[in-house]
């Protein structure tokens, strides 16, 4: 298990040199070909993958929930969520702990690969054009020296809409 | 800031007091019921003398005037009572029981504003007083005349005891700090009455010498100052005196329930230890450490579940405080409907969960009223059946295994299947064709269904048919089965099945194909085998015969997960559980065993799922999901 917060500090500046502006602290994790950010300040652990309970009649991108010691916390397939290819758990499998509002959830991830620090203009808002996920997740999107990272909306993965729609169940 | 203080303490005090007040008033309702059947028993005499008498002084003490002078009256009756200068008479104990209901009112309205409401007593007051005069010529010349006198002394202090008492509260009213003074004025006023008449005295009288000598008859603003503070303060010694010989203690039950989650959280890590204990053992048998940590290990396994006993039993209550109330329902009852009936108790003693025992009481009472209203029949009917002239209603508590049974049984005439049916099928609520399939038991389940009564009249007691729906409903809050059985003619028992806590579960641990699901314990009646020729099918519904009743049976893996059809019939176990009046079986690989589970809520994300009431961490670490029976009834009703 990492903690992504202690090892957060002592990750190099990634990919910016530019120092003008607000910066952003960001988890960046991989699904299929991908890279995704999220604020490092919502998430609090990095997990590897452990025994998932299934939970009956639980919308279908919820895997079911983990033991976090001794805390009942449910747990979210990031690719059931965003409507991509499932794949099998395997070595790089994570599960990064977040914290919404003070709730604790869990998303499944293919791998996590670092911490990265942003300036926030470097942040632009979506494109319009579609991307391979539903743009509706998608805070913004930074440009990194070679590739693309999508900055999400936590609170849009783990929407009220959802919520609702699981308390009719 | 000292002011501040002094209500706080009196808070305090008048919290202490509805307490302590409550238990004497149920008390006092008991008693007054049994001195009825033995109007001869001195103790019981002396007891409500007593519980009159305390009431009367603490509420004295606190300003209560209307109060005490209620209870200060019912004493004089109560004191004649136990000297033998008055009969008991029916009309007298009503009277009595009047006061007490009188008392409970005033009562609720302290507890719920924290001063005394004013309640026009006039009434009650004056038939008390001719209940006491009753038998004044009777006496005649064998009172003596000094005591005649005497109480005419003590007629005329009242008075002004009472002029006192209003000024009293009017000053408690109008500025607070004062009240200190005005009831303590009060209270050694009706202190030193009691003196005079001798009467025995709780409140610890015998070295009271400075309220003695304190003039009654004189009015209270002569009263020195200094004398008045002593005597407050004495009488705030007394009280806090009598509860110092306390062996008990009052804790806020949020602190018991904090304390019970630790518990619970303690027997997860418990049983976390005891599974590593056992994998570590028989991995390096024999090690001189791992026999250590073995020995260690029952330790604290054995150590844990005492203290899980414990905390427990903390927070129970014996029944009896539910069932002390029963004597006297049954009483006005069955003096309203002229019919005579005796109340029969057993295992008040019988210990339950402190939120068990608040929702248990209402039920109790609609079966109570319906054994008496409709069970019981009049005693010309019971005489020309040849059944004793008195109806009997047994009311018996009693534990088994991690449940309390409560059985409510009377010898009255019984549930009528036939007219149950009929009104069934008059209300739609089934066809003639389900009901001529139907077992009794199940015909009976109809009495619980909202607006079905079989009372051809309705009566301000019942008969309405919503009785029966509350008693579903409480029982179904608390997780408890509930099952009728009734002879025509003979009469009925209601058998209710309660878990014994609410916050640590036993639960029963069930294989379906790969997952592990936890059934708590208390819900399940049986489990059996599952022989295919006892399954057959009613309405494309999957049943089985179970001695006399058929049980629908269903798959527990395809009523949580909504499987569609019906699935795998080969399942080798029936797990019989039960909700309120209902039962079902499920269908279940195997058996695993049972473990206590602390159910966690899953979070707001999943908290709502149907049929599931929450996960339980075992001792291996893996999570299991714990059936949530109610939930799972309402799942296969809406199938």
């Amino acid at each position: 298990m990492a903690n992504a917060k202690a090892t957060g500090s002592s990750v190099a500046d990634a990919s910016t040199k530019n120092t003008g502006g607000e910066l952003l602290q960001l988890v960046s994790f991989n699904i299929g070909e991908e890279e995704f950010g999220v604020d490092i300040l919502k998430v609090q652990e990095i997990n590897r993958i452990v025994e998932i309970t299934k939970v009956p009649r639980s919308p279908e991108f919820v895997e079911g929930v983990i033991n976090l010691r001794g805390k009942v916390i449910p747990i979210i397939d990031l690719r059931k969520r965003f409507q991509m290819e499932l794949k099998q758990a395997d070595k790089d499998t994570r599960i990064v702990v977040v914290n919404i509002e003070n709730q604790v959830m869990g998303m499944v991830v293919d791998a996590v690969s670092e911490v990265l620090r942003l300036p926030k203009d470097t942040i632009e808002p979506p494109p319009e054009i579609a991307m391979s996920i539903d743009s509706e997740y998608i805070q913004g999107v930074a440009k990194l020296e070679d590739r693309l990272l999508i900055f999400l909306d936590l609170s849009k993965v783990f929407s009220e809409k959802e919520r609702a729609v699981l308390s009719q169940l | 800031m000292a002011d501040e203080y002094e209500l706080e303490d009196m808070k305090a005090i008048v919290d202490e007091f509805m307490v302590e007040t409550d238990e004497l008033m149920s008390q006092l309702d008991t008693d007054l019921v049994a001195i009825e059947k033995s109007p001869n028993d001195l103790d019981l005499l002396n007891r409500i003398f007593r519980s009159a008498h305390t009431i009367k002084g603490t509420s004295g003490f606190l300003g209560f005037t209307e109060l005490s002078s209620l209870t200060h009256k019912m004493e004089d009756v109560l004191n004649k009572l136990r000297k033998g200068e008055l009969k008991l008479s029916a009309g007298m104990m009503d009277t009595l029981l009047e006061c007490v209901d009188h008392l409970k009112a005033m009562l609720a309205g302290i507890a719920e504003t924290g001063k005394e409401v004013h309640r026009d007593l006039k009434d009650i007051l004056a038939k008390l007083d001719r209940v006491e005069n009753d038998l004044l010529p009777e006496r005649g010349s064998s009172a003596n005349d000094e005591g005649s006198k005497q109480k005419q002394k003590n007629k005329k202090s009242r008075k002004k005891s009472s002029k006192e008492s209003e000024a009293a509260a009017i000053s408690e009213h109008d500025s607070v700090p004062d009240s200190k003074q005005t009831t303590a004025a009060t209270a050694t006023a009706e202190q030193s009455q009691d003196d005079s008449q001798g009467s025995e005295e709780i409140w610890n009288s015998s070295d009271n010498t400075p309220v003695e000598s304190l003039q009654v008859d004189g009015p209270a603003d002569t009263v020195p100052e200094s004398t008045r503070d002593d005597a407050a303060s004495k009488a705030r010694r007394d009280f806090a005196d009598r509860r110092k010989t306390d062996t008990t203690i009052r804790v806020d039950v949020q602190r018991l329930d904090s304390l019970m989650n630790m518990v619970g959280e303690l027997v997860l890590g418990r049983n976390a230890l005891v599974q590593l204990n056992h994998g570590i053992g028989s991995r390096w048998e024999g090690e001189h450490e791992v026999e250590k940590l073995n020995q260690t290990t029952t330790a604290i396994n054995f150590i844990t579940t005492e203290l899980q006993m414990a905390v427990m039993k903390m927070r129970m209550l014996p029944i009896g405080n539910v069932f002390n109330k029963f004597p006297r329902l049954v009483r006005d009852l069955s003096r309203d409907q002229k019919k005579a009936v005796e109340l029969e108790i057993q295992g008040e003693e019988t210990e339950l969960d402190k939120s068990v025992i608040e929702e248990i009481g209402d039920p109790l009472v609609h079966l109570i009223r319906n054994s008496c209203d409709h069970g019981i029949e009049s005693p010309d009917e019971r005489l020309s059946l040849g059944k004793p002239e008195a109806g009997k209603i047994t009311l018996i508590a009693d534990q088994e295994g991690s449940n309390i049974v409560i059985k409510v049984i009377d010898n009255g005439r019984g549930l009528d299947v036939d007219r149950l049916s009929a009104k069934a099928v008059e209300r739609g609520l089934a066809t003639q064709e389900d009901v001529a399939a139907m077992s009794e038991r199940e015909i009976m389940n109809f009495i619980f269904e909202p607006g079905l009564s079989t009372a051809t009249k309705l009566t301000d007691v019942s008969g309405r048919g919503v009785g029966m729906d509350v008693v579903r409903t409480n029982i179904e809050k608390l997780n408890g089965t509930i099952e009728i059985q009734s002879k025509k003619g003979e009469g009925t028992a209601i058998v209710i099945k309660l878990p014994l806590t609410l916050a640590i579960v036993q639960g029963l641990l069930v294989r379906v194909n790969d997952d592990v699901f936890a059934i708590p314990l208390a819900s399940v009646l049986e489990t059996t085998r599952l022989r295919k020729e006892d399954v057959s099918f009613i309405n494309q519904r999957q049943v089985i015969r179970l001695r006399d009743s058929v049980l629908p049976i269903l798959n527990l893996k395809d009523v949580l997960f909504a499987g569609v059809g019906v699935s795998n019939q080969e399942k080798p176990y029936v797990v019989v559980v039960g909700f309120a009046e209902k039962r079902l079986g499920l269908l279940v690989d195997d058996l695993l065993g049972q473990e206590e589970v602390v159910i966690r809520s899953m979070g707001d994300y999943l908290g709502n799922t149907p049929g599931i009431a929450g996960a339980t961490i075992m001792g291996d670490g893996r999570i299991r999901l714990i059936v949530d029976i109610g939930g799972l009834f309402n799942l296969v009703k809406s199938r």
